[in-house]
């Protein structure tokens, strides 16, 4: 079992880093393989509606001036994704609506490359605004008919510091969401391997 | 295994209905038991925060007067959920509304690794926001939500006029199989 995670914070050991690490050290400790890729100082561009992978068909994006046929082919290899992002003017950041949009729509015209794998948002937040990005991290997987996982709480941690993850660790209930997140995605994976 | 499937429209046979309609014949086919609750003419108020569910640990809503807890009860007993709303002012219903806000409070983690998918029927626009709401609920209890081929939304506005929607038809059929293929690995 390999589950691919996606930082697209422009930081790489920020918040979202923070969260990221609580859930994957939760695979890591139920035997799933975790591989992690920071790809929010990436210059990736979005979808630029050439449709050329839907004529091509080789589950590739044909915009090939950047890394997103790489993390497509990680995300096809993988049996779970996780999305991490920070709260940016109330929904994630560009990079990461980059992955969505582009390794969303070629996944979709190749025969829905994605479905029935296992799939989980996280997202770090200084004050509002994350329920907003975890939703449109959210929509991504739902629309490749993927299963998403739940956990005791909307999957965000909360710090007033942006600057560094240094605060983190004061928001427990956050903390305990990720560490619940783990558990449940690595429960289903488990079910879905059988 | 068994399903229940609530509806909070006001209207009876509307959109909603049908949309989930087409989900429930797609679990029934795969042998799964499937009830289905039409609550969106009830007067089910929202949750009042007197936290006297918390305090006893029941499972049960203190409020009396309506059928909440037997739908808690009956949420309970099943396998899946699955909550349909039209779009009322780009949101769900107050019905629904009230199902979330009591049934989430009075639950505790009893509802974890059980199933859920929302169902949304909208004339235009606004649907998004709806299925969200709803969605919102599932994951915060700690659920599986199951994904379709597009957001599980169905376009119509006089009721039936959904039946025309074609993509949205083959979203809620796509459900139905994605659900109960994962119902039944969850039970192995």
């Amino acid at each position: 079992m390999k589950v691919v995670v996606f930082n697209g914070s422009p930081r790489d050991e920020g918040n979202t880093r923070f969260c990221l690490n609580i859930v994957m050290d939760e695979l890591k400790a139920a035997g799933v393989d975790v591989e992690y890729v920071w790809m929010g100082m990436d210059k990736i561009q979005g979808c630029i509606s050439c449709y050329r992978c839907a004529m091509n068909k080789d589950k590739q994006c044909s915009v090939k001036t950047d890394k997103l046929n790489e993390y497509l082919a990680k995300m096809i290899d993988a049996d779970g994704i996780i999305l991490g992002s920070p709260t940016y003017f109330a929904d994630t950041t560009t990079r990461m609506k980059a992955l969505i949009e582009r390794a969303g729509l070629v996944s979709k015209v190749n025969g829905e490359l994605l479905k029935h794998k296992v799939g989980a948002s996280v997202v770090a937040v200084r004050r509002a605004g994350a329920a907003h990005v975890f939703s449109s991290l959210n929509y991504f997987f739902l629309i490749s008919q993927m299963f998403l996982v739940g956990s005791s709480y909307w999957n965000l941690g909360v710090n007033p510091n942006v600057q560094s993850a240094a605060g983190m660790e004061n928001d427990v209930e956050g903390i305990n969401t990720f560490k619940n997140l783990g558990k449940n995605f690595a429960y289903l994976l488990q079910k879905l391997a059988v | 295994m068994k399903v229940v499937l609530f509806n909070g429209s006001p209207r009876k046979k509307g959109n909603t209905y049908h949309c989930l309609n087409f989900v429930m014949e797609e679990l029934k086919a795969a042998g799964i038991e499937c009830e289905y609750i039409w609550i969106g003419r009830e007067k089910l108020q929202g949750c009042i925060a007197c936290n006297e569910c918390r305090v006893n640990g029941d499972q049960k809503c203190t409020i009396q007067g309506d059928n909440m807890n037997e739908y808690i009860q009956k949420i309970l007993e099943s396998d899946g959920i699955i909550i349909g709303s039209p779009t009322y002012f780009s949101d769900l219903t107050v019905a629904t509304k009230a199902l979330i806000e009591r049934v989430g409070y009075s639950t505790g983690r009893l509802l974890k690794n059980k199933l859920g998918a929302a169902v949304v029927a909208v004339r235009r626009a606004g649907a998004n926001h709806v299925f969200s709401s709803i969605n919102y609920f599932f994951l915060i209890k700690e659920m599986i939500v199951v994904g379709s081929t597009y957001w599980n939304v169905g376009i119509g506005r006089k009721p039936g006029e959904v039946l025309e929607d074609e993509e949205g038809i083959r979203t809620f059929q796509n459900l139905g199989r994605n659900y109960a293929y994962v119902l039944k690995k969850l039970q192995i």
